[in-house]
């Protein structure tokens, strides 16, 4: 008995082993590029997963019945494995072929040679669908690294309930930052409730508000302006005096999206795609919803619009079928169709004409956001440096913003410190060619 | 002839055993082993996955050197250290209590271990929302009088850390009660009793014999929270993100090579930062088995 017993394990370890070794050496063989025929496509999105799969799958099968060659496999993941997800892939040869990212992630790849140059590769006809403006911000040079998707613009909510405790009017929002200010001071007094929680993105606030970052040449950074110094002073002066928490200098926007749902602040600034978000979590907080434009924060109307894209890495063995896709998914009827499933605003010209967009009068707060959204289109950008290791670079701008706040350096030390560092870490770059 | 039966059985005993061990050792060559050691040329190279690889000898040494954020991430890693006995001490006072046959003691032992099988993504979230400036520990703490005003944990450079080390204690504390539990379950009833019989108090029991006697136990439980804790990862990772807020306050060695490799993509130089963290770990651990060696690893020599 126990001799069987003994057999029985080896035999498993036996098998176990050779079956680790078949798998090494499995995985090690390459596969047979550019087969004709039927030609998979991995297909990569960020969390769209569960809530557009309808829209998506039937987007997808649209497709493959037009091409019945082609067939999609689309994979969603979680905004923050993308970006590893997709390295491991690349570096294990395992690219996947269509892969949605927002411009800081497709540039960071530009970066590298990891993406196709749409440039050459797609069809002029194929480019000529999208705003040039949206277009050229995964821009480097001459090379365009990807077909711009859907973004969202901010608006501003207002709780409804707490603005009138603290007697406000919320039909009369706050249309700039002073203001935003003195009702935070009021409904702080009033409710104790904070007005609302500042989600600091420095260089966007600063680029917004007319200072250059960098010079045209792309050799120089500018940040040390008096623009600069203005809303540095001026955020200093909230943070110290309590009207914001002092969690604010962590704060991203789930932050303050739980904060409002949970109504605890008195408003917030969203991307308008986000809304449902509120709907579907806090119900009663968005029926309390007003929805107003953003402060105003440059002279010439300028909104930064988060923006994701579509992108075709080179390690993609099939670019043609690929890029095929990746227009199929960002054209105009696809763009359109994902617009009134969720608030987001298309990146094509003929999408975006659609009267869907400035239609209607109902004063739910998704389609009065819409319709805000819908008229600020053309002002819409999506800041980027547009040079190599553009992260490394604003990293000092973050991280000195906060110093600041903490009271570890005088805002006109801030600015000073992170032009100087800023400008030693470009010229290294630029140095590395 | 039984000379014969025995080396038979002790080839046989052999045999099975190499068996029984291969495919562990399988898994630890493909999965760690081979990791680290293609891991160690990367620190120096250049590697960013995508680029092309280039040999660049010291220079990442070089940047290290002279990186200001590696520095703060290694003392703030050393200071993390210091969660080391408080935990240690308070898992030694745990073990002792639930060693007692008391009524309902299971249920203690099993609460105390929840917080080891509990996801440590999960229980950050939930601790960063004790932490909060309306959580809950703000209200205990008010509602007590401890404070007036409530304190943003997360947000005080001089606190942040400190909230993190909390985490940690709470979530370490009832794995290594487990092995002092384990320990103090070995140490002979006999020696107590008569300790007792002697008219030694408990306190002095446990101090002059229990706890001499759990060295061993301590020696192996010391060494592993203090690789844990200059490793800390998880929960300042879900705390405070991948640059260590407030203001790189919370940055340690873990996330800082996180940060380098995977948002950075700046493989290489993370390679390098790990290596020297895991050498200066190295070196620790044979230090400390070096000096505890004469203390013992067996009573009852």
């Amino acid at each position: 008995m126990k001799r069987i017993g003994r057999m029985t394990v080896m035999v498993l370890a036996v098998s176990l082993l050779l079956s680790i070794l078949a798998a090494c050496g499995s995985s090690g063989t390459k596969q047979v590029e550019d087969t004709p025929g039927p030609v998979t496509i991995n297909f990569w999105t960020i969390s769209l997963s569960p809530t557009f799969d309808d829209y998506v799958n039937a987007r997808i099968k649209k497709f493959e019945d037009a091409n019945p060659d082609i067939t999609i496999k689309w994979t969603d993941l979680p905004y923050g494995s993308m970006e590893n997800k997709l390295l491991s892939s690349i570096a294990g040869n395992q690219s996947p072929d269509v892969v949605n990212l927002n411009t800081a992630m497709a540039l960071k790849l530009a970066d590298k040679n990891a993406l196709v140059d749409l440039n050459k590769e797609a069809t002029e006809e194929q480019l000529s669908i999208y705003f040039e403006s949206l277009l050229h911000s995964a821009r480097i040079g001459d090379s365009i690294y990807a077909f711009p998707w859907y973004y969202g613009l901010g608006v501003l909510s207002l709780n409804k309930e707490i603005y009138e405790a603290a007697g406000l009017d919320p039909n009369q929002p706050p249309s700039t930052w002073e203001e935003m200010k003195e009702h935070a001071v009021i409904i702080k007094e009033k409710t104790g409730k904070y007005g609302f929680v500042p989600i600091y993105n420095p260089p966007i606030d600063l680029f917004l508000r007319g200072v250059p970052i960098i010079n045209e040449d792309k050799t120089q950074i500018i940040v040390n302006t008096p623009e600069a110094l203005e809303w540095a002073k001026w955020n200093k002066d909230l943070y110290d005096s309590g009207v914001v928490p002092k969690e604010s200098i962590t704060a991203d926007a789930g932050y303050a999206t739980d904060k409002y749902q949970g109504g605890q602040i008195a408003s917030f600034i969203t991307g308008s795609q986000f809304l449902n978000r509120i709907k579907n979590n806090a119900k009663e907080v968005y029926d309390k919803t007003v929805v107003a434009p953003i402060p105003t924060v440059s002279k010439d109307g300028k909104v930064h619009g988060g923006l994701m894209n579509v992108v075709v890495p080179t390690m993609s063995k099939h670019h043609e079928e690929a890029i095929l896709f990746a227009h199929f998914i960002t054209n105009d009827e696809s763009q359109l169709e994902f617009a009134k499933v969720v608030n987001i605003l298309p990146s094509t010209k003929e999408a975006a004409k659609d009267p869907f967009f400035t239609e209607g009068d109902s004063n739910e707060p998704e389609d009065v956001a819409r319709r805000i959204t819908a008229t600020q289109t053309d002002k819409a950008i999506d800041f980027t440096l547009g040079v190599n290791k553009e992260g490394e670079i604003l990293e000092f701008l973050w991280k000195y913003w906060k110093e600041m706040l903490l009271g570890r350096m005088t805002p006109e030390e801030m600015l000073k410190k992170a032009e100087a560092d800023m400008q030693a870490k470009l010229d290294e770059i630029l140095a590395e060619g | 002839m039984a000379k014969a039966t025995i080396t038979n059985l002790r080839k046989k005993r052999l045999i099975f055993s190499y068996a029984m061990l291969t495919p562990g050792i399988i898994v630890l060559l493909v999965f760690t082993f081979y990791p680290i050691v293609y891991g160690l040329p990367l620190a120096f190279t250049n590697y960013s996955v995508i680029e092309d690889t280039k040999w660049v000898g010291m220079a990442n040494f070089n940047r290290m050197y002279a990186d200001p954020d590696f520095w703060l991430a290694l003392q703030n890693s050393l200071l993390y250290v210091i969660c080391v006995p408080v935990i240690q001490i308070l898992a030694i006072l745990m073990a002792v209590l639930v060693n007692n046959k008391l009524r309902g003691v299971h249920f203690f032992r099993v609460a105390y271990f929840i917080p080891v099988v509990t996801s440590m993504v999960a229980a950050a979230i939930a601790w960063k929302w004790v932490y909060e400036e309306k959580g809950v520990l703000n209200y205990i703490l008010q509602a007590l009088g401890v404070i007036k005003e409530p304190v943003s944990w997360m947000a005080l450079p001089g606190i942040a850390l400190f909230a993190a080390m909390g985490v940690t204690v709470w979530k370490g504390l009832g794995y290594y009660m487990m092995i002092y539990l384990a320990g103090l379950q070995s140490v002979p009833v006999e020696l107590q009793e008569a300790a007792r019989i002697d008219g030694a108090s408990r306190w002095r029991v446990i101090w002059s014999i229990t706890i001499p006697l759990l060295q061993p136990f301590i020696l192996v439980c010391t060494i592993m929270s203090v690789m844990g804790a200059v490793r800390v990862f998880d929960e300042i990772f879900v705390m405070f993100g991948p640059k260590g807020d407030p203001a790189g306050a919370t940055l340690v060695t873990g996330v800082y090579t996180y940060k380098l490799a995977f948002i950075d993509f700046n493989f290489g130089y993370a390679a390098t930062v790990g290596l020297i963290v895991s050498l200066m770990i190295m070196i620790f651990t044979i230090l400390s088995f070096r000096f505890n060696r004469r203390g013992g690893m067996s009573y009852y020599e």
